[in-house]
């Protein structure tokens, strides 16, 4: 499973990177049924999956089987490689096939990664509009919910703006969430006061230390039985033995997108700001930060700094000599495919841009003096810039440049960071790099890579020690951590209690990979690895009821859905697609698919965005999870409706 | 009995010989030593009576027989089979549809041990292991006869052709031959899964495509033992085609070999097909097939702790396999002893493996 | 034909085949439907669109069949294996990384099968139908019968998880080292189980039949002991025909690797052909393939030569 995440994470990052470089997929919309094509029931419909995930594979089965066990559906299932299938998917035509694919995705804290990437018209045949849905009005109120100044200047409004969005989607039905993702963290006794964060690359880093919270793991090799503890019993030294499921693919970050890679490198590198397990933000490499300026343009306000590039047929923008220059924005009228050339934003326009005070919003970073990599530099603006210079034209380029638009430094410790458009996630968006040494950030692309013999190098509680390929990773105690050496009050925030440490307690962090999760849990059980995640659902009530063994559930953002094809008849019918959500199963999904270690998904916001994405969630979900309930009745009573109100054919005896 | 002969490519030990190599049947009748060609020229048929005499007389031949007649039969009869629209075989031993996720319908969990209702239990997506065990061969067995179909076909025209003209037709032929035996068969198919896809006839094309190797280089040994004896002589001296040669005269009479071979090639292509889905390179994991639900039972096997070993999971698909290749190895060296053929029997173990 | 002429002989025989198999596992990657080149650009997360140009020049794919076959074949003398994608590492590196560890469970293989095989295989033949031979046979036909992975796992099972005799890791030591040792001996089993009920067969049946002959009668007549019989005159001919198998039990050996390592998390060869096939490394998968090739062809050539200085009443045609 965790392997699967891994890859998925990969693949469909390459496909926002591509959205990045310009494959905007245009889909003709409407029915495009001819008139001989009759619609009958029972209705043939075509569930599509991928054969990577063992429990997708399952539920997917189980709701083929309910549709057919109504008699109003001959449901074929038809199962791809995953890599094929998301070939498949992002077809253009897709959408007209009449087919329901099934997949899963990750959300983050930002509310808008559960409504804006199934069903924006602009991830229409991109990640992970696949059915072709998109209409002005859902746009719109997903646009005025992040976007303007007047909800970057007031999260009630925001939350309030949101809760439209999940009835709209309610009512729309354009796609059912099945489930949301847990991640189950599994860890021997020793293991004291760890816990897990929402999304696994982060776990570690945060579980180690993390101040906001006061999460510090420590080992006790004398526990013989997990016991209520404290932070403050905690013991100083060891060895961490944490295992994963898939190889540390990279350790530059700007080139890695997979979770395992991040999760490693999270032990090294280190950004401006940290967040807790809500989602808070607080400064980190940065002492503080303020928002300075906020003005209300939008993409188009920068058209007079852009300059006109010529595109290729697929959309990829041809910069000639001296190679691609990153696109730091393109003109919302040009279309990269039908047009031959697009005006297109660079660094140097954004620089020209901003020196003439054309900006969205200006966020001010003052840096931690004292802070010091592990070669020895010590850190500076000019850090800050080089890295986010690095980060042009790589694989993160597109997550970065989404919000990002120059960044300039104001004097030796003091950053200025410039956001494209007022955006209400401009805090959690715009620092999202991690900082290089000098030493490094001229490097080329994948060129920070041990086996090359450029061992990483950040500002992190750790060094890099050791690896070897495919099998182990060994990060070892920074000595002179600049946390540890100036101290906790160096927070300006920090409130919480005086004998904190002020770093990672634990001496040495081993990383062991071990692809095979049966395997995995064999390693654990033998005692070779300490903690580990992603094991197989069935074992993990064995875990939680033995002794020596304690099991951490943490939502994790991830999310199970599968897409009606809107835009075909008689899917067009809303009342047909809520009757087909009504024979999604969840209760029974998360019980016999998941053993239990998930979450039914009532309505499309799951817990760990509840702060930012609703009002009141407790309201909204009793206002929403009477549309989700497993109904068969009501399902046929609504596919009864659809066939006399439109007069289709039905040869169903019931 | 040995022919004191171990031909592998171009290697062949003499100075143990005490018969004559061409001489396959030890023929004490003077009579018939009189008579080669007629001798010969009958011996097939008599050789073929004797060998199923023989055959009958081996139990554990028959034991084996009989398993794989009852699993492919099982296999057969498991779930009704359509044919566009028109339902052929209206038998249905299997108490459940094979891919049918129990617990939406009955009050069963995924991992539930056997029980009267479900002899051997539930899988971990809720399917009856049962029904899924029964069907399970109609995958397993109908590629592996499949393969070995086409492979056997393919590798006995090609053999024979080498063998029979010889020169540099053989030469070039058998280079080839060497070159393909030169992978192990496995290797290949993972090649070929990882540039064609998986699925039912991407594995059937994974294990054809090169597995004919084996019987060619068989076959052409063969025919070359028999091309000389004195009937096919006549029959060249009689005005017989180059193809009413081969494959009436001389095939016939190379083929016993390539039947150990096919036998045992059958239980090598299963054991393949099934690592392939343990690999996660076979079938999409909801067929009900041998090596896939293997695949999906492999989490079983190592349980958390305190846990209990679900090894109805594991041991019913696996002693499928097991039972399957056993037997099909057991006729085989029946096949074997009877017919008299030694060397087919490693070369096709050990083709994959 | 003098044994130098045949080994000379036989080394230039190798250079066909080694064309041949190149040639083989170049067309494996030519008879993808499509333009394999797309094909990995499209499935391959960690290649840029932008990359396929230089791939297509890279690989010569801009020519005629034959043109990129030379350019492909260029490539591959000179070492140049093309690069693991996402890094800047080559293909060989990995390839040489990965070697030493499938070559070292390939030997542990051997081993075992060689250990088990000849005594067991003695004892049959020279036991032929008693209940000892009758269960000897019954415990090869069933090595030969069970699938290689089935039987990793419950090793596991047994050995690792229920007495914990083994660590489900291999430790962190070079391959030399005595703990590396002691835990390839698992795997070891795994692999070498096919081959050993092979071996233990054709021993069985080819010791029977020397045991039947006119020498063998003899040497008992001249009152030899008939432990030194079967020692060093019935095994010693017998185990010729175990020679000629070499060549197709390391085929099998290799590819049982494959599955083993992947049973074991052994970090060899195999692993890495698994996982490259399923990210869709084109570069890795051939490379591997080529190489597995390239090694049994030459595990072949060994073979032979040595049978060929063991046993003088070899006819070289």
């Amino acid at each position: 499973m965790n392997q699967w995440d891994n890859r998925s994470s990969k693949a469909l990052t390459r496909r926002q990177l591509l959205s990045g470089v310009g494959s905007a997929v245009v889909v003709t919309t409407a029915g495009c049924l001819t008139e001989d094509d009759e619609v009958s029931f029972p209705l043939g419909v075509q569930l599509e999956v991928d054969t990577d995930n063992s429990d997708r594979l399952e539920w997917t089965a189980a709701i083929a089987q309910m549709m057919e066990s109504t008699g109003y559906f001959e449901v074929d299932v038809e199962e791809h490689d995953f890599d094929d299938f998301l070939e498949r998917v992002f077809e253009d035509d897709y959408p007209q096939y009449g087919h329901v694919p099934f997949l899963s995705l990750s959300g983050t804290f930002n509310p808008e990664s559960y409504c804006d990437s199934l069903h924006g018209t602009a991830n229409r045949g991109q990640c992970c509009n696949l059915n072709g849905l998109g209409y002005d009005e859902l746009d719109e109120l997903i646009d005025r919910a992040r976007f303007g100044t007047d909800v970057a200047d007031d999260p009630q409004l925001r939350e309030r703006r949101y809760d439209e969005v999940w009835h709209e989607l309610a009512e729309f039905r354009g796609s059912s969430i099945i489930t949301f993702l847990t991640e189950e963290y599994v860890r021997r006794a020793a293991v004291r006061g760890f816990s897990p964060y929402p999304f696994s690359e982060w776990t570690l880093k945060y579980a180690l230390h993390s101040p906001s919270e006061e999460a510090l793991t420590w080992v006790d090799r004398n526990a013989q039985r997990p016991a209520e503890t404290d932070w403050s019993d905690y013991q100083e030294g060891g060895t961490l033995r944490y295992g994963i499921g898939a190889n540390i693919s990279s350790f530059d970050p700007p080139y890695s997108t997979d979770t395992h890679s991040v999760a490693a490198q999270s032990l090294i590198f280190e950004g401006l700001t940290t967040m807790d397990a809500e989602g808070n933000i607080y400064p980190w490499l940065a002492k503080r930060y303020e928002a300075l300026d906020v003005q209300d343009i939008d993409r188009r306000a920068y058209e007079p700094y852009m300059t006109t590039v010529p595109t290729d047929e697929k959309g990829v923008l041809e910069f000639g000599e001296g190679g691609p220059v990153q696109a730091v924005a393109v003109h919302p009228d040009d279309d990269r495919i039908d047009d031959d050339e697009a005006r297109v934003l660079t660094p140097e326009g954004a620089a020209d841009a901003v020196d003439e005070g054309v900006y969205g919003m200006q966020y001010r970073y003052h840096l931690q003096e004292g802070v010091a990599f592990h070669n020895g530099e010590e850190l500076t603006a000019d850090h800050v810039v080089s890295t986010v210079e690095r980060y042009e034209n790589s694989d993160m380029s597109s997550q970065t440049f989404d919000s990002v638009l120059h960044v300039d430094a104001v004097d030796e410790y003091t950053v200025d960071i410039y956001a494209q458009v007022p955006d209400a996630e401009a805090e959690r968006e715009l620092p999202g790099f991690e900082i290089h040494a000098l030493e490094q950030a001229e490097l080329g692309a994948n060129e920070i890579d041990p086996l090359e013999g450029e061992a990483p190098i950040g500002t992190g509680p750790y060094e890099f020690e050791e690896f070897e390929d495919g099998q182990y990773f060994v990060a070892t105690k920074n000595d002179g951590y600049w946390l540890e050496e100036n101290g906790l009050d160096t927070l300006e925030w920090y409130d919480g209690p005086d004998g904190f440490p002020a770093g990672p307690v634990i001496d040495e962090i081993d990383i062991d990979i071990i692809s095979d999760d049966s395997t995995r849990s064999a390693a654990l059980q033998n005692g070779e690895i300490d903690v580990t995640f992603g094991l197989v659902s069935s074992t993990l009530n064995e875990y939680d009821s033995d002794d020596g063994y304690i099991v951490d559930s943490v939502q994790s953002g991830g999310y199970q859905f599968f897409q009606y094809p809107v835009t075909v008849e008689p899917w067009d019918d809303h009342r047909l697609r809520k009757a087909v959500n009504h024979l999604v199963p969840r209760e029974q999904i998360v019980d016999e698919v998941l053993d239990g270690w998930g979450e039914p998904a009532w309505t499309m916001l799951p817990e760990l965005a509840h702060g930012t994405g609703t009002a009141d969630y407790d309201a909204l979900e009793s206002e929403l999870r009477e549309k989700n309930e497993f109904d068969p009745d009501a399902a046929v009573e609504l596919i009864k409706e659809v066939i006399e109100d439109r007069g289709y054919d039905s040869s169903v005896q019931q | 009995m040995s022919k004191g002969r171990t031909e592998r490519g171009r290697i062949r030990i003499t100075g143990f010989d005490t018969e004559p190599v061409t001489d396959r049947e030890n023929s004490n009748d003077p009579a018939e030593l009189t008579d080669r060609g007629k001798k010969t020229r009958t011996e097939s048929p008599r050789r073929w009576q004797r060998g199923v005499w023989q055959f009958s007389r081996n139990r554990s031949a028959l034991i084996g027989l009989c398993i794989v007649v009852s699993m492919s039969i099982v296999a057969i009869l498991a779930r009704p089979i359509e044919i566009w629209g028109v339902t052929v075989q209206p038998v249905s031993l299997a108490p459940y549809p094979p891919s049918d996720i129990l617990w939406l319908t009955h009050d069963v969990s995924p991992y539930d041990p056997p029980s009267v209702t479900h002899p051997m239990g539930i899988d971990g997506e809720g399917r009856d292991i049962f029904s899924r065990v029964l069907a399970g061969g109609r995958y397993s067995i109908s590629i592996g006869l499949i393969v070995v179909l086409i492979t056997s076909t393919v590798g006995v025209v090609y053999g024979s052709i080498s063998g029979y003209y010889g020169g540099w037709i053989d030469e070039f032929l058998m280079r080839l031959v060497d070159m393909i035996l030169a992978f192990p068969g496995l290797v290949l198919a993972l090649a070929i899964v990882a540039m064609f896809g998986s699925g039912y006839w991407q594995l059937v094309i994974a294990f054809s495509l090169f597995g004919w190797a084996s019987y060619a280089r068989l076959i052409r040994g063969e025919v070359l033992n028999v091309k000389e004896s004195e009937y096919v002589v006549a029959a060249k001296a009689l005005g017989a085609g180059d193809l009413s040669i081969i494959f009436r005269h001389i095939v016939p009479n190379a083929i016993p070999p390539v039947i150990v071979l096919a036998t045992l090639n059958i239980g090598t292509v299963v054991i393949g097909v099934a690592a392939l889905g343990f690999l996660g390179l076979g079938l999409s994991p909801a067929t009900a097939e041998w090596g896939t639900m293997l695949e999906g039972a492999r989490d079983s096997i190592i349980h958390g702790p305190g846990g209990d070993v679900r090894w109805w999971v594991t041991v019913f698909p696996g002693g499928a396999i097991f039972l399957f290749v056993l037997s099909i190895n057991l006729i085989g060296d029946a096949i074997n002893d009877t017919l008299d053929t030694r060397e087919s029997d490693t070369a096709a173990r050990n083709e994959l493996w | 034909m003098s044994l130098r002429r045949f080994i000379v002989r036989r080394l230039l025989l190798i250079v066909p085949i080694l064309f041949g198999v190149s040639v083989i596992t170049f067309s494996l990657v030519h008879l993808t439907p499509g333009d394999p080149i797309s094909r990995m650009v499209a499935q391959n997360p960690n290649v840029a669109p932008a990359d396929e140009a230089q791939l297509r020049a890279q690989y010569g794919l801009d020519g005629p069949v034959w043109e990129q076959y030379l350019t492909w074949i260029g490539n591959v003398v000179t070492g140049d294996l093309g690069d693991v994608y996402g890094t800047n590492r080559t293909v060989s590196e990995v390839l040489f990384l990965r070697l030493p560890e499938t070559v070292a469970l390939g030997v542990f293989g051997w081993l075992f099968a060689l250990g088990i095989a000849i005594p067991t295989g003695v004892y049959a033949a020279v036991r032929k139908g008693t209940v000892g031979d009758t269960v000897s046979r019954v415990v090869a036909l069933s090595g030969a019968s069970v699938p290689n992975f089935w039987l990793g796992l419950l090793l596991i099972l047994a050995f690792v998880l229920w007495a914990g005799w083994w660590n489900v890791q291999p430790p962190r030591e070079p391959l030399y080292h005595p703990s590396m040792l002691w835990h390839l001996i698992l795997p070891g089993i795994t692999v070498g189980t096919a081959a050993c009920a092979s071996i233990m067969r054709v021993l069985r049946s080819s010791m029977a039949e020397e045991l039947n002959k006119e020498y063998t009668t003899a040497a008992r007549a001249k009152g030899l002991p008939e432990r030194q019989v079967v020692y060093k005159h019935v095994l010693r001919n017998s185990l010729s025909s175990v020679v000629t198998l070499v060549a197709t039990l390391t085929a099998g050996i290799v590819a049982g690797a494959i599955v083993v390592e992947v049973v074991f998390a052994w970090p060899g060869l195999g692993q890495e052909l698994v996982e490259a096939i399923h990210g869709h490394e084109i570069n890795l998968v051939v490379a591997i393939t080529l190489f597995t090739g390239l090694f049994v062809v030459l595990c072949n050539l060994l073979a032979d030569i040595i049978y060929a200085v063991l046993d003088p009443r070899i006819r070289y045609e």
